[in-house]
């Protein structure tokens, strides 16, 4: 996922940042500087160009511009696509120089003409983090994504597989306007899951859902050790579902021993279900975007 | 984590070069060591290190394990060899900035022994000691912390990918 974007001049000034999931930092400034100052003795070393720099959470990935000596970065997670983020490199690239060319001919330092930036990358380069719920046939996801506002879409796959799809709004996140929701049946999704590859590499979480039955808690705990080799970024939640019934359902706190994830009770006839669930989904944005972002 | 933090004094590495120490560390089925070469930058006071280049004698060490005695045999073969890599390369800038071992399915720690020679042989803040575990393809950049209890800490690290 996306976190930051940084246009860089000439003679290392910024010229244009984003943050996707915090306020304007005030040390951008210092942070462009120093990227600059690495691509330029990295240049003096070997000559060439640094195509990324990869951190332990994280990758700056680069792009630049010769004929303007500006220098274009995506930060992204570390287990992120890269193709992804050259293709909106290319983009902003694109649309940068072709929307300020005059400016960059001409290039003053003045640098609030590209505050008006902000528009394009919201429209064409935010991507909404993913979710997937997955779980065995009859654990609750059609019912968990009918509590979910707005209109759910039906997407068949070539198998006529079928995906429940949302996209909703969110508020009081940081930087989380809206998430995409999925649900898929979990045994479709590890049988066909060279079908589901770009699904499961775009996903941020994956949410297993459960009767919270010991015959489906043991199998689940199967079919995830056969997922999560299939999966190379992805958080993973338990949604431990009908808790209400106590005869029968094991309580979440051993179900989160059991699977070493993060588990939410849940049971749907609750009072206020509409809204806990929603409020699960925001932790769940909480734990695996927000705070591994802003530390 | 933020980025910021991250910036703070790291190592850069370049992706040829830790892939080339990779590749030496699988092929061995003991402690291998060598020197790291770079170059050491400061900017807005604060001081970081490029490595660009290893050293590494095939024949003059390697053992199951590495001592501070083995490192001492082989100190000035190795110093040699840096005199002749800097002028190979025409560039009197270059530095050792510490030193690379690995640790085959042991974790990436410094043990005692490790940290005996980076305080003898690798004292200075800028040197820094690499340990790769090949069979568990991981790798750790760490320095001296007098004030831990471990007497040394991690530091960040970035790798330098190049067309």
């Amino acid at each position: 996922m996306i976190s930051k974007i940084f246009i860089i001049g000439p003679g290392g000034i910024l010229c244009y940042t984003k943050n996707f999931f915090n306020k304007m930092d005030k040390d951008d400034e210092v942070i462009s500087g120093y990227i600059t100052a690495v691509s330029d003795f990295a240049r003096e070393i070997k000559g060439g160009k640094i195509e990324s720099l990869i951190f332990k959470n994280f990758k700056l990935v680069y792009s630049y511009s010769h004929e303007f000596k500006c220098i274009f970065v995506i930060v992204i997670d570390k287990d992120d696509l890269e193709e992804s983020a050259r293709n909106n490199l290319k983009l902003i690239k694109t649309e940068f120089i072709k929307r300020y060319r005059p400016y960059l001919e001409t290039w003053t330092g003045l640098v609030s003409i590209f505050n008006n930036f902000d528009g394009f990358i919201e429209e064409n380069i935010y991507i909404p983090p993913n979710i997937i719920l997955t779980g065995e046939k009859g654990v609750g996801k059609t019912t968990l994504m009918n509590l979910l506002p707005t209109e759910t879409i039906i997407e068949l796959d070539d198998n006529m597989n079928e995906i429940l799809f949302k996209q909703i709004k969110l508020s009081g996140l940081s930087g989380i306007k809206e998430c995409i929701i999925r649900a898929i049946n979990l045994n479709t999704l590890i049988n066909y899951s060279d079908l589901y590859k770009e699904m499961l590499n775009s996903a941020d979480i994956i949410c297993l859902i459960t009767n919270s039955g010991a015959t489906n808690l043991a199998r689940t705990q199967r079919l995830f050790s056969l997922l999560k080799n299939k999966v190379p970024k992805s958080n993973f939640f338990i949604l431990a579902n009908f808790q209400d019934k106590k005869a029968i359902a094991i309580d979440s706190k051993k179900i989160e021993e059991m699977f070493g994830l993060k588990t939410f009770s849940f049971s749907a006839i609750q009072d206020l279900s509409k809204e806990k669930i929603i409020n699960i989904i925001k932790e769940m944005l909480t734990i695996s975007i927000l705070n591994n972002i802003n530390g | 984590m933020t980025i910021n933090k991250d910036f703070v004094f790291p190592v850069y590495i370049y992706e040829s070069v830790l892939n080339e120490i990779k590749d030496l560390c699988k092929n061995y089925e003991n402690e291998i060591f060598g020197y790291l070469i770079g170059l050491i930058y400061k900017w807005k006071e604060e001081m970081y290190v490029i490595i660009e280049d290893i050293l590494f004698i095939e024949g003059t060490f390697y053992s199951h394990k590495v001592s501070f005695a083995q490192i001492e045999g082989t100190a000035g073969k190795y110093d040699k060899e840096f005199q002749k890599l800097k002028q190979k390369k025409k560039n009197k800038n270059l530095w050792i900035v510490g030193w690379w071992h690995s640790h085959p399915d042991l974790g990436c720690f410094l043990s005692i022994t490790d940290l005996k020679t980076q305080q003898h042989f690798f004292p200075e803040s800028y040197q820094v000691a690499l340990v790769i575990d090949p069979i568990r393809d991981t790798y750790d950049f760490f320095t001296i912390d007098t004030h831990s209890n471990k007497k040394y800490k991690a530091i960040n690290s970035a790798i330098i990918s190049e067309n």
